[in-house]
């Protein structure tokens, strides 16, 4: 081993990274080690809690969001919307921003600006207008509206972030697929699509998540019991009278894992070196 | 995969989100608007109205459950695009708006044919009544009272419950517990004062309590006048005593309370099942004590029942309305519900004797002074954020109350003089 | 029989120009845009169309006689009201905050995952953790937090010398930068997830040449990852702008607006003319004029992105 300067100054930033890493993880996780101390402690407790440490630890309001609410519920009609939505916006969203991207067209420019604008104005501003459409159209309390309404919200910025890879993808590789006989939509599929893997992944989890917390249409167009989501349970914790934090907590916590397992299944897609492996 | 199989895929995907849609709308069918219906306790009692109706009437009731959190909003969405429930659960607090927004039906015609006044506790209509006119049926009522926790009371060698506001804040000061690093362990009392509506009837309430009230007989706002001053520099004495913790919500302040963080609060009666349900072992130290002032208390109707003016099944509608204030339904609430019915006699020995500290809510729901400011029923939502900023101002930055007070008067004046 | 040839010759011309219209030239980008579009146009756009109709006409739950009556009255209304431009002004610095904030904490984070080999996914999903929470849920975690008595940062402040605690969320000085890190909190991992995302689609090999050329960490940084990744910042940092301009549920449960309008944006403001107000006209007045600001800040901005890059290219 040798105490080259080299050496050191590596091994320097190396622990520098490390400490910084697990002190920026700690900053963030601590909001949510907060929100496990609230809901293992008893109802009602949780507003002055003594020390950084749980003193009395319960599970019950975890056993009790299943026995006592339409807590499995919730989570299916969460998973199918949220899959089914930001599913559906990859796909309509990619095939724009490929578009957008790769082919020179009138009114690209405007159509970027205008897909974005509709995401500017406030929902308190569009609910009543959007309410009489979706009643006008026979989408009001439906799942199928819940998931078009997601869509319109995730697509605007699946078209920017996917023109944004796609204008990473080197032209010449398309070029040359289109020579080897591909139509534009062969390259799409077999060029562009590859390479842009780890941003599809990135869209895909802001789909899902987008929807998954949506509260505009989940909780104005929607009100049969039965087609709840995530989001309309976690608020029905504030009841008239008591914010039940505790049992809101574990509710955030259960319904989180769902959106933990998207994340640990897609941030497999965001590596580095596909792009590598096709230049060479 | 191939274009036309994905479009095929993502039809086949939309085709099955749409076959997941729920319900269709039958004609023997009512729906209403109900807050928190698979909450335990007051949604337990509206399942069971709902039940009884259905096999009684066989008509299907379609219960269009909201959160409380957002029941408002649910209301003016469903009100402002025509889409409103046949029964809708209204406040007197929002009667007028919807009255001005032609959205509810008047209700004496059925009230005098089915002799429902004779079933309900004298004055209950009086809050529902404008110009003459009834449009709700009231089914639950709430108002502030002291309760107070003995144990607590007895640890730090209070005999009893305050009955002036002087009082109140003494012994608010004498019941806070401070450990030696300064923080306060346990509260003195709960005094709500945070940015929301419920800090507007903490001031109505102490300005009763020095002889005066935000308006006149004539509906004229008195703001600015001695009682409400003094209400004000009364709260502002509590607040700055250190003895009530700041900035609290309403609904935190009572979980506090609940579990032994504050010793006393002026709340409503939602506090006991809460504390039974879950601070059981200490239930037993909770009491209830009339409001520590001479004057009525605050608040009254709390739920009421209306029918949608746009209801395509309005007789259906009040046979609802009529079934939840019957003998039989109103029997039943004490067993489910932990607010105060105002059924005559809904209350048995029995059920009373269960619960002894209902007494103060039961004898002053009647004669409560109403929360929205008399002869103002349709501007609660615009009055209320105004004397919430002059309070907070005297409050949080010290601003003298006359001058915070003088100016609320006059964006009163302005927004909603009659 | 050639005649049919020709026909039949002539049809699989045409089906051919169709399936090349259709897979190579205008039908293919109108098919491509199509989808997205109608949903968009549809769900969003209408009710927008509609909501500016609104604005000009005179919706108020309790006046419903005045329907119908158009004007420009809100718009005259808006220029009067002192606070509308306030509440403007206040969503612009809230959304500046937030951006800024949560860019700042976003690359930091990417940049420390980037390359980290052992225990990938659990630093990843570390920092996506915050996203899981409903804006809701994170509004009431942080106002347990920032309890001014009973809060857990006051409490760990007062292990710390010469360091008091506030009482964060009713001092007026305080309250809006505490809702500012709640809302970073809340947000950062949207820019984290496409920062990182940006970040591996930047070809290794530049990487390379740079290490054999040694240059410095913050070298390679400025030279070689930051123009690698400006789109993705720039789209970034306007959805981030969007976000932080249109934030409501954080600001609502924490201080309402308060303390005495201190924290009312525009959307708070909106949310109270609509649910208070009931003057549902005006609201749609004030989602108009929230669409204008953030149109003339995102282009604001768009411009000094392209300016920027145009310098740095004419290096």
């Amino acid at each position: 081993m040798s105490w080259s300067p080299g050496w050191v100054r590596g091994h320097w930033t190396a622990l520098f990274r490390t400490v910084a890493l697990c002190l920026l993880g700690m900053a963030v996780l601590f909001p949510i080690y907060w929100m496990l101390v609230i809901a293992i402690t008893p109802t009602g407790f949780s507003r002055s809690l003594p020390s950084i440490f749980p003193q009395t630890v319960t599970w019950q309001n975890f056993t009790s969001l299943f026995a006592d609410r339409p807590m499995a519920r919730w989570l299916v009609n969460s998973i199918v919307v949220a899959t089914l939505a930001s599913f559906l916006s990859l796909v309509f969203g990619t095939s724009c921003g490929y578009v957008l991207s790769k082919l020179k067209f009138r009114g690209a420019g405007l159509i970027m600006i205008g897909v974005l604008v509709t995401q500017m104005m406030p929902g308190t501003s569009i609910i009543v207008p959007l309410y009489i459409l979706f009643r006008d159209v026979g989408l009001l309390d439906t799942m199928s509206g819940m998931v078009v309404g997601h869509i319109s919200l995730v697509i605007p910025i699946a078209i920017w972030m996917s023109k944004g890879f796609f204008d990473r993808v080197p032209p010449d590789l398309e070029a040359s697929a289109r020579i080897d006989g591909c139509t534009r939509l062969g390259a799409y599929f077999h060029v562009s699509l590859p390479l842009a893997l780890p941003g599809l992944a990135a869209i895909f989890i802001y789909g899902f998540v987008t929807s998954w917390h949506d509260f505009l249409f989940a909780h104005s167009l929607v009100h049969s019991q039965q087609l709840w989501t995530a989001a309309n349970g976690i608020t029905s914790f504030r009841g008239q009278y008591f914010t039940l934090h505790e049992l809101q907590m574990a509710a955030a916590l259960v319904f989180a894992l769902p959106v933990i397992i998207v994340f640990v299944v897609m941030q497999r897609w965001i590596v580095s070196g596909a792009m590598t492996g096709s230049v060479r | 995969m191939t274009f036309a199989k994905v479009v095929s895929a993502t039809l086949l995907a939309v085709g099955t989100a749409a076959g997941l849609a729920a319900p269709a709308i039958a004609d023997d069918q009512i729906s209403f608007l109900v807050v928190d219906y698979d909450a335990p306790g007051m949604g337990d009692w509206w399942q069971l109205v709902v039940e009884n109706y259905e096999s009684e009437t066989g008509v299907d009731v379609d219960p269009r459950n909201t959160p409380a959190a957002s029941y408002y909003e649910r209301l003016l969405l469903e009100a402002a695009s025509g889409t409103g429930a046949d029964v809708l659960t209204v406040n007197p607090n929002n009667l007028g708006e919807l009255l001005a927004a032609e959205q509810l039906l008047p209700l004496d015609q059925w009230i005098e044919r089915d002799g429902v006044a004779d079933l309900l506790v004298e004055g209950a209509t009086d809050s529902l009544t404008v110009d003459g006119t009834t449009y709700a049926i009231p089914i639950t009522g709430r108002t502030l009272q002291l309760i107070y926790n003995e144990c607590l009371f007895e640890e730090s060698g209070v005999e009893a419950p305050p009955t002036t506001p002087e009082e109140f804040l003494e012994l608010a000061q004498q019941l806070t517990v401070t450990e030696g690093s300064g923080r306060v362990t346990r509260y003195g009392a709960n005094m709500v004062n945070a940015n929301e509506d419920p800090t507007y009837e903490m001031l109505l309430m102490w300005s009763i309590a020095h002889g005066g009230s935000f308006s006149d007989g004539e509906g004229n706002f008195t703001v600015d006048s001695q009682p409400v001053i003094d209400g004000l520099n009364f709260m502002k004495a509590v607040y700055d005593s250190g003895a009530i913790p700041q900035g609290m919500a309403e609904a935190d302040l009572r979980a506090l309370f609940a579990t032994g963080g504050s010793a006393m609060t002026i709340d409503g009666q939602w506090q006991f099942p809460f504390i039974e349900a879950n601070n059981a072992e200490n239930y037993d130290c909770y009491k209830s004590a009339g409001h520590p002032w001479d004057g009525s208390a605050t608040g009254g109707v709390n739920m009421a029942l209306a029918v949608n003016a746009a209801s395509e099944n309005p007789e259906a509608a009040w046979n609802f309305i009529k079934m939840a204030v019957g003998a039989q339904m109103q029997s039943e609430f004490g067993n489910h519900s932990p607010y105060i019915p105002y059924g005559v006699g809904a209350m048995t020995e029995a059920q009373m004797a269960e619960r002894p500290f209902l007494r103060p809510w039961l004898d002053s729901i009647g004669s409560a002074h109403p929360i929205f400011i008399p002869l103002h029923e349709d501007d609660f939502n615009q009055t209320w954020p105004i004397i919430v900023d002059a309070i907070l101002l005297t409050l949080r930055d010290d601003v003298p109350a006359e001058q915070s007070l003088a100016e609320a008067q006059q964006r009163l004046v302005e927004c909603c003089a009659n | 029989m050639a005649k049919a040839d020709a026909r039949s010759g002539q049809r699989q011309t045409f089906r051919r120009s169709v399936h090349r219209n259709l897979t190579e030239g205008g039908g293919f980008i109108f098919l491509m845009l199509l989808p997205a579009l109608l949903v968009v146009g549809a769900v969003i756009g209408v009710p927008m169309l509609r909501a500016l109709e609104m604005s000009f006409n005179s919706i108020d739950f309790r006046r419903p006689a005045m329907a119908g009556t158009y004007g420009f009255h809100n718009y005259v209304r808006l220029f009067e009201d002192p606070d509308s431009w306030s509440a403007v002004i206040l969503s612009a610095i809230y959304m500046f905050g937030t951006v800024v904030g949560s860019v700042a904490l976003a690359l930091s984070a990417a940049l420390l995952t980037r390359r980290i080999v052992r225990f990938r996914a659990f630093w990843r999903v570390t920092f996506l953790l915050p996203w899981t929470v409903p804006a809701v849920v994170a509004a009431l975690v942080w106002g347990v937090m920032y309890d001014g008595n009973f809060g857990i940062i006051n409490r760990l402040l007062d292990h710390v010398p010469f360091v008091t605690g506030a009482n964060w969320l009713i001092n007026r000085e305080t309250a809006f930068p505490a809702l500012i890190v709640a809302q970073v909190w809340n947000e950062f991992p949207v820019a984290f997830i496409f920062i990182l995302a940006g970040l591996h689609a930047i070809p290794e090999e530049l990487y390379e040449a740079a290490r054999i050329d040694r240059a410095r960490a913050f070298q390679q940084f400025w030279h070689i990852t930051l123009p690698q990744l400006r789109f993705i910042l720039a789209v970034v940092v306007v959805l981030l702008m969007i976000m932080g301009f249109k934030s409501f549920p954080i600001i609502y449960i924490l201080t309402g607006g308060g303390p005495a309008g201190a924290t009312e944006t525009l959307t708070v403001l909106t949310y109270n003319t609509a649910f208070r107000g009931l003057d549902f006209s005006y609201a749609a007045t004030l989602g108009i004029l929230a669409v204008i600001v953030s149109i003339i800040l995102v282009l604001g901005y768009l411009r000094l992105v392209a300016r920027l890059q145009d310098e740095r290219g004419g290096q």
